[in-house]
């Protein structure tokens, strides 16, 4: 077995043990650096710009940050488990979804998350195009839907490279993206502040503002679900449970919404600037800026671009890994990048941008409310660790075809719920609770409370909870 | 199943075993609670957060 195979084998191998206490080497900066390492992706500005389009500057401030902090503090209470017992959300969720609910589930929630990647492709596609016309030279637009997939194919490069280039490429990633957001820093100061808070939204689009409003605000809600599911792998190092709470909730609710800010405020520079609204931050950065400091944004956007995508199928595929240890790495890899792919020369993620982080927000949702009752109110902060890791002779967790049938439920209606209020594939409004609970956010209610319901009573409580008499660690 | 699929099941619950064991000594030393005031700040700061965006969304709804 080569070294990268070991990699991989001991990855998935200590991506699934519990850690222990010799294993938590992480404080609060260490997990927060890290994290917001991770959390400050280039989509950070497309979401921004998006949220900038729908509403006016106190608003953008609002939904931004609002959304972010009650959402990530909310998604991230359940974290303390992952300290405690040093392990991932999926084997705790094995215990409300079932081992085979659970690998299903790890599987569909980062296909549904490569959307973002998708956007990365793009970013990078257009980066590329701006580079090439800040010499002079236009691309041909029949070649321009496949430079997306140079990046893709850069990235499984590097999810293929072994530790020493995912190492580098995080550090390439981390370098470009702070100088980027520098840069994205400066364009704010530079545009006057008062042209920028009088910027009003074109909403001719729209029925009304508060339409206007609520769509930022799903956007946002599923902009913070989309963190959820992958939240837990790094609090599993940190040495007390308020380190890996705090540190992680501030790098998804604070720093990654402040870059989510910076591309709105962006936004609004161009628009107030040029009097051009344009929700591309590479085209934002090209006319912004200088060509001396425009190429070099650019090239920072291409690199940072390239390793965000290294890092994404690294992380997600390990997530996928780690429910179903048996299929290859490797072939996993190289499947999602055909996936990537196939969306970036589509084009149509950006172009449906609310859409898709929405239909994956639909999703994570249920998955959300489902963990916090599940965690707080039914098993009290008590978990089963040994049927968690199916050992011999612990089966509470242990269901017919390896599906906790209320969890998958829940799930559902969770789902159905949502798209009775507000369809993202359309983008129609179907009832006045969107407004109040966004569709994304009402997926987690409804998925959550559902699956109170069915386990509280006297069938769920024996077919749900029949590890309260094998609690030997807690 | 392959040998070297039955391997890894075979050193994933040895060492899952091994750690638990190691879990369960009497006096292992957990990773050290969230204290009571941070449930409370975090709660404090959620309500005020979602207050805010709810009533920017009616404020919103008026205009």
């Amino acid at each position: 077995m080569g070294k990268h195979d070991n990699f991989i084998r001991n990855e998935t191998l200590f991506g699934i043990v519990p850690l222990i206490k010799g294993d938590r080497k992480y404080g609060f900066w260490d997990c927060f650096l890290v994290t917001s390492g991770f959390a400050i992706a280039t989509w950070c500005y497309e979401q921004g710009a998006y949220s900038a389009g729908l509403v006016n500057f106190q608003q953008l401030i609002i939904t931004i940050f609002g959304i972010g902090f009650f959402f990530m503090l909310l998604e991230m209470l359940p974290l303390w488990f992952s300290t405690r017992y040093g392990i991932d959300l999926w084997i705790w969720l094995r215990a409300a979804l079932g081992k085979n609910g659970v690998a299903v589930m790890a599987f569909l929630c980062p296909v549904l998350n490569f959307g973002w990647y998708a956007v990365t492709a793009d970013l990078f596609r257009d980066s590329l195009v701006q580079l090439f016309g800040v010499f002079g030279v236009t691309i041909p637009e029949v070649i321009v839907p496949f430079l997306g997939v140079i990046c893709v194919i850069l990235g499984v490069v590097i999810a293929l490279g072994g530790p020493d280039v995912i190492k580098w490429a995080s550090r390439i990633m981390v370098t470009a993206l702070l100088v980027v957001g520098i840069i994205v820093l400066f364009i704010c100061f530079s545009v006057s502040p008062s042209d920028i808070t009088a910027v009003q939204p074109d909403l001719s689009d729209y029925e009304s503002p508060i339409q206007a409003f609520a769509y930022s605000n799903e956007g946002m809600v599923a902009f913070c679900f989309s963190w959820s599911t992958q939240a837990y792998v790094l609090p599993r190092l940190c040495n007390s449970e308020r380190s890996a709470y705090w540190s992680t909730s501030a790098a998804y609710g604070l720093i990654a919404p402040f870059f989510v800010f910076l591309g709105g405020v962006m936004a609004l520079a161009m628009y107030a600037a040029v009097g051009e609204y344009t929700s591309d931050p590479t085209v934002m950065l090209a006319t912004l800026v200088g060509p001396g400091v425009s190429l070099l944004a650019l090239i920072m956007v291409a690199f940072a671009n390239i390793g965000t995508m290294g890092n994404g199928l690294y992380v997600n595929d390990m997530v996928i890994k780690s429910a179903m240890p048996k299929v290859s790495y490797k072939a996993l890899v190289i499947i999602m990048a055909i996936l990537i792919s196939g969306l970036t020369i589509w084009g149509g993620v950006s172009e449906n941008f609310g859409a898709f982080i929405s239909i994956a927000a639909y999703l994570q949702g249920p998955i959300n409310g489902i963990i916090l009752v599940d965690c707080f109110i039914l098993r009290k902060r008590k978990l089963s660790l040994k049927s968690a890791f199916l050992l011999p002779g612990h089966d509470a967790y242990k269901y017919p075809g390896g599906v906790n049938i209320i969890g998958a439920i829940s799930v559902i209606v969770g789902l159905i719920c949502g798209l009775m209020v507000y369809n993202p594939m359309t983008g129609v409004i179907y009832s006045d609770i969107f407004y109040v609970t966004t569709g994304s956010g009402f997926t987690l209610l409804t998925g959550g409370l559902c699956y109170l319901i069915l386990t509280m009573t006297p069938w769920g409580k024996k077919y749900s909870l029949r590890d309260r008499d094998d609690l030997e660690i807690v | 199943m392959s040998t070297e699929e039955m391997d890894f099941e075979a050193e994933l619950e040895a060492e899952v075993s091994k750690r638990l064991a190691i879990m369960q000594e009497p006096g292992y030393e957990f990773p050290t609670r969230m204290k009571k005031i941070d449930w409370i700040v975090a709660g404090v700061i959620m309500v005020i957060s979602i207050a805010i965006v709810e009533f920017a969304t009616l404020s919103t709804g008026v205009m």
